[in-house]
C-alpha cells in the first residue's frame, strides 16, 4: 500500500461532535511539514485551525467550503506525489479491508452515488478488459448493456453483487483500476427538486450554473437560470423578447383553447340608443360614473340568468353550471392580457358593478390582483369598441363557457331592421364551446343579451 | 420447453426434490389429499388446490405427511425435523394462519443458527397461499410478505410465474435456511415454459421482465403481470422497465438503484397494505442511495391500509388495478412541484 493517508476532523474539547469546513490553507497538489496549518474548521462554539498531524503532499479535499463532518470524518488526503489517483481511489473505496469501518463513521468517503451509479457512456476499454462477455457470467443487466456497448468481457471484471454477479459499480471500479475513465451519460449533478424544477421550467440542467455542494445544482441555481433571458441569437435588427411569466402564462392558455375547444361563434348588430340615453341619464350629475361596459356587464349577467345553460365551465368530464354569474372583463395591460371577475354580477346593483369594477382594473394595473380575483367565472367580456374596432372574435378563456366581443357603436344612417329610424348599432361576437352550448342555445343567450341593452332599465331594476 | 401451470411447476419442484434427495419430506394439513371417502382414492386431490397431487401415492406417508389441524404442530416438527438433519417443506395452506405458530418460525427457527453460534442449520421451507383475488375474505387473502421480510433469519419468496416458482422452489429447499414461499393463489392456473429438468434461481437476483428507459416499476408477485400489461400498452410512448425482485428478503436493491440511475423515475406496486411494507422499503432505498438520479416524485401503489374486502367489487377495487399503475407511470413523467411546496419553500428559505 503507497503512503496514503487521512487528515481528519480533530476533536477539540469534549463535546465537539462535528466541524464545519470554512477555508482550505494548503491548496491541493502543494506539500506540508507536521504543524502546518491545513485549514480551518468551526464548531459550534470556536473557531480553529487544523494543524498537519504528520508532514504530506495534500492530494485530494474530501470536504468542501461549508461542508460539515463529524469528528473522525476524514477531511482531505495525504499521499506523495507517485502514487495515482486511481490508488487514492481504492484506498478510499476501501476495498473491504480495514478501511471498511471508517466509511460507516464518514459518508463523505463513500463513492459519490452519480459515480457508482454511473450510467454507460464512457471512453474506450483498456485492453485488458476487453472481449466479449458470454452467457454464463452473472451480471445486471445495465452492467452486460455497457459491457456489450463498450466490448468489455465481464468475465475480467471482479464482481461484488450477490452470487457473483458483476455491477456497473464494479464495472467502474475495475476500469478505474485499469487506468481508463468512465464519464457519467448524465454529467449533471442537481438535486431531485432541483430537477423536478428543471423539467417543469423548460431549464435545460446541463447550461445552469451549479452552485450547490459537490457542485451539484440546487433549486435556487435552476431559477435564477428561469429568470435570466437566454442569450440573444436574433439577428442584427431585431431583438428576442423571451416568453416569460404572464405572456408564457396567456400563451399556453389560449393555445390549449384553440387546440383543445370546438368553438363557434354568433354575430350579432345590437341598438345601443337606449343603452346611451340610460347612461347619459345615470351619469348626469353622479359620482359614480357609468361605463358603457359596465352596462354591458351587467346585461350580460342577466342575460346568463335567463339562460343559464350557458353559465357553465367545462371540466374534466363535466359541465358545472353556477347559480351566480361571475364575469371576467379582459383588461389590456403593458405585460399582458389581465381578466379580473366580477362577482355575482347580477345580484350587484349597477353602481355596485360599476365601483368594483373600477377598482379591479386599478389593482391590475398596479399588479396586485389576487389569484382568486382572476380565475373562474363562466364568461368573459372584451370590448375594443374604444379602439374603434367594428367587430372581431375572440378565443373563450378555458373553462368559461363562452367570451363575448364587443365592437364600437356606429351610427348607422341608413336605419335598422327594415327601414327603422337611424341608429347607433355596436357589432358583437359570441365565441362559444360547443362541448357544453349548442349553436340554439349561444342564439338564445344572445338574444337575451340584446333584448337587455335594447330595454335596458331591466339593468337598473 | 413444456407450458406448464405454476401449480404443475411447484409440484415439479416438489416431485424433483423429493426424488433425488432422501432427507426431503413434506408436512401439512391435507397435503396427501382425501378422495372422499372413495377406496383407493386416497391422495388423489393433493390439497385444497391439488398442487401438491399425486406425491402421496408416488412417495408414501413417510415422506409425505399428513397431519391434523394444528398449525404450531406442523412448524414445530419442521422446525425440529431441519434441525436434526432433514429438509422439510410445510404447508401452511393459507399463510394467513400463521399467526396460530408463529413463535415456531420467527422466534425458534429463524433463531437458531444465530442463538447457537453458527452450529446449526436449519434447512426448512414454509409454503403457503398468499394474496386476494378469490373473495376469500379478510382472513384469507392477506398479503403477509412485509411481515415475514422483517424478520433477520427469514428468506422471503415471492414468484411471479411458473418458471421462476420451479426454479425458486428448488433453491428454498437446498438452502440452509428456512424460507418463506408465498404462492400467490391467483396465479396457479397461469401457465408459461417450464424446463423438464431440475434449475435453482439464485435468491436476491431480480429479474428485469420489461426492458426500458423513463420509468422503472417495481413490482411484486401478482402485481408483476399487471406492471408488464401496463409496459406494453404504453409500448411506443413511454419506455417502461419493470423489475420483478422475486425474494423480497434478500432484496435486489442494486438492480432497482441501477434502473432508476437510468430512468429517474420511480413506481413501486405491492399488494399489500401500505405501511411499513416493500413499497416504502424500495421508495426508502432509492430516496436514500439514488436521491440525486431522481427526475419526479417516487409513486406507491398499494392496497388501503384495510382487510381485503370479501365482496368482489370491492376487492377488485382494493387490489392495485392496471389502469392505477398506468395513471402512476404518468404521473411520474408530468410530474411538477406542487405550488405548496413552492409556498412552503419560499417561506422556509427567506
Amino acid at each position: 500500500m503507497p503512503d496514503i493517508r487521512l487528515i481528519e476532523v480533530p476533536k477539540w474539547g469534549l463535546s465537539m461532535e462535528e466541524g464545519t469546513v470554512v477555508k482550505w490553507l494548503v491548496p491541493v497538489g502543494a506539500a506540508f511539514a507536521e504543524g502546518d496549518e491545513i485549514c480551518d474548521l468551526e464548531t459550534s462554539k470556536i473557531s480553529n485551525v487544523v494543524e498537519a498531524p504528520f508532514a504530506g503532499v495534500l492530494r485530494r479535499v474530501l470536504a468542501d467550503v461549508g461542508v460539515t463532518l463529524p469528528v473522525g470524518a476524514p477531511l482531505a488526503v495525504s499521499a506523495s506525489a507517485e502514487t495515482t489517483e486511481a490508488e487514492i481511489d481504492a484506498f478510499l473505496t476501501g476495498s473491504g479491508s480495514q478501511e471498511s469501518a471508517l466509511t460507516v463513521t464518514a459518508p463523505a468517503v463513500r463513492l459519490p452515488e452519480e459515480q457508482a451509479l454511473v450510467q454507460a457512456t464512457g471512453s474506450a476499454s483498456p485492453a485488458s478488459l476487453s472481449g466479449t462477455t458470454d452467457d454464463t457470467v452473472v451480471a445486471t443487466p445495465e452492467a452486460r448493456a455497457y459491457a456489450e456497448s463498450h466490448g468489455l468481457n465481464l468475465a475480467k471484471v471482479t464482481a461484488s453483487g450477490r452470487g457473483g454477479r458483476v455491477s456497473v459499480a464494479d464495472i467502474v471500479v475495475a476500469l478505474a483500476a485499469n487506468g481508463a475513465e468512465v464519464a457519467p451519460a448524465d454529467p449533471v449533478r442537481a438535486t431531485p427538486l432541483a430537477r423536478r424544477l428543471a423539467g417543469q421550467l423548460g431549464v435545460d440542467l446541463t447550461a445552469v450554473e451549479a452552485t450547490g455542494p459537490r457542485g451539484r445544482v440546487q433549486r435556487a441555481d435552476v431559477e435564477r437560470s428561469a429568470q435570466v433571458p437566454l442569450p440573444s441569437v436574433a439577428p442584427a435588427g431585431s431583438k428576442d423578447i423571451p416568453i416569460t411569466g404572464t405572456r408564457k402564462v396567456i400563451a399556453e392558455r389560449l393555445t390549449a383553447s384553440a387546440r383543445d375547444i370546438p368553438q363557434f361563434r354568433l354575430n350579432a348588430a345590437i341598438r345601443l340608443d337606449a343603452l346611451l340615453a340610460l347612461r347619459a341619464e345615470l351619469n348626469a350629475g353622479a359620482a359614480q360614473k357609468i361605463s358603457v361596459t359596465d352596462l354591458i356587464v351587467k346585461a350580460s349577467g342577466r342575460a346568463l340568468m335567463q339562460v343559464p345553460a350557458c353559465n357553465v365551465q367545462v371540466l374534466d368530464g363535466v359541465i358545472r353550471q353556477f347559480d351566480a354569474a361571475d364575469i371576467c372583463l379582459a383588461v389590456a395591460l403593458p405585460g399582458g392580457l389581465m381578466t379580473p371577475k366580477i362577482e355575482d354580477v347580477n345580484a350587484k346593483s349597477l353602481s355596485t358593478v360599476a365601483r368594483e369594477t373600477a377598482a379591479l382594473i386599478e389593482a391590475a394595473r398596479a399588479g396586485k390582483l389576487m389569484p382568486d380575483q382572476m380565475t373562474g367565472g363562466t364568461f368573459t367580456i372584451s370590448n375594443l369598441g374604444m379602439f374603434g374596432i367594428d367587430s372581431f372574435d375572440a378565443i373563450i378563456n378555458p373553462p368559461q363557457g363562452a367570451i363575448l366581443a364587443v365592437g364600437a357603436g356606429r351610427s348607422d344612417g341608413h336605419g335598422y331592421m327594415n327601414g327603422d329610424k337611424p341608429a347607433t348599432v355596436m357589432n358583437v361576437t359570441l365565441t362559444c364551446d360547443h362541448r357544453a352550448i349548442d349553436g340554439a342555445l349561444g342564439a338564445q343567450l344572445l338574444q337575451a343579451l340584446r333584448e337587455t341593452i335594447e330595454a335596458p332599465l331591466q339593468i337598473v331594476i | 420447453m413444456a407450458i406448464r401451470s405454476f401449480r404443475e411447476a411447484i409440484n415439479d419442484a416438489l416431485r424433483d426434490a423429493l426424488s433425488s434427495d432422501p432427507t426431503v419430506i413434506l408436512i401439512g394439513e391435507d397435503i396427501a389429499g382425501g378422495g372422499g371417502g372413495i377406496p383407493g382414492s386416497h391422495g388423489s386431490s393433493g390439497g385444497m388446490l391439488g398442487v401438491t397431487k399425486g406425491l402421496f401415492n408416488k412417495f408414501g406417508p413417510d415422506r409425505v405427511i399428513d397431519t391434523p389441524i394444528s398449525e404450531s404442530a406442523i412448524m414445530g416438527a419442521a422446525a425440529g425435523a431441519a434441525l436434526t438433519g432433514l429438509r422439510p417443506v410445510a404447508e401452511l395452506m393459507f399463510m394467513d394462519f400463521f399467526g396460530v405458530c408463529f413463535d415456531q418460525i420467527y422466534n425458534q427457527a429463524a433463531k437458531f443458527r444465530y442463538m447457537f453460534g453458527g452450529t446449526t442449520r436449519t434447512p426448512m421451507v414454509v409454503r403457503g397461499m398468499v394474496g386476494a383475488g378469490f373473495g376469500s375474505a379478510a382472513q384469507h387473502s392477506q398479503a403477509l410478505w412485509p411481515i415475514f421480510t422483517h424478520i433477520p433469519g427469514l428468506k422471503v419468496v415471492l414468484p411471479s410465474n411458473p418458471y421462476d416458482a420451479k426454479g425458486l422452489l428448488t433453491r428454498a429447499i437446498r438452502d440452509d435456511d428456512p424460507v418463506m414461499f408465498l404462492e400467490h393463489k391467483v396465479l396457479y392456473d397461469t401457465k408459461g415454459e417450464v424446463p423438464d429438468h431440475s434449475y435453482e434461481i439464485p435468491f436476491g437476483v431480480g429479474n428485469v421482465t420489461r426492458r426500458g428507459k423513463d420509468v422503472t416499476v417495481v413490482a411484486f408477485g401478482r402485481m408483476v403481470l399487471f406492471a408488464n400489461e401496463v409496459a406494453d400498452k404504453l409500448a411506443g410512448e413511454i419506455s417502461v422497465e419493470v423489475i420483478d425482485p422475486r425474494t423480497t428478503s434478500p432484496l435486489d436493491t442494486e438492480l432497482m438503484l441501477e434502473s432508476v440511475a437510468k430512468t429517474g423515475r420511480l413506481v413501486v406496486v405491492d399488494e399489500a397494505t401500505p405501511l411499513c411494507s416493500l413499497a416504502s422499503e424500495v421508495i426508502s432505498v432509492i430516496a436514500t442511495d439514488a436521491h440525486g438520479f431522481l427526475r419526479s416524485a417516487p409513486q406507491k401503489i398499494t392496497a388501503p391500509h384495510t382487510p381485503v374486502p370479501a365482496a368482489p367489487v370491492l376487492e377488485r377495487a382494493y387490489i392495485p388495478q392496471p389502469d392505477r399503475i398506468e395513471a402512476a407511470i404518468r404521473a411520474t413523467m408530468t410530474d411538477r412541484v406542487p405550488a405548496r411546496h413552492l409556498a412552503l419553500i419560499a417561506a422556509m428559505n427567506p
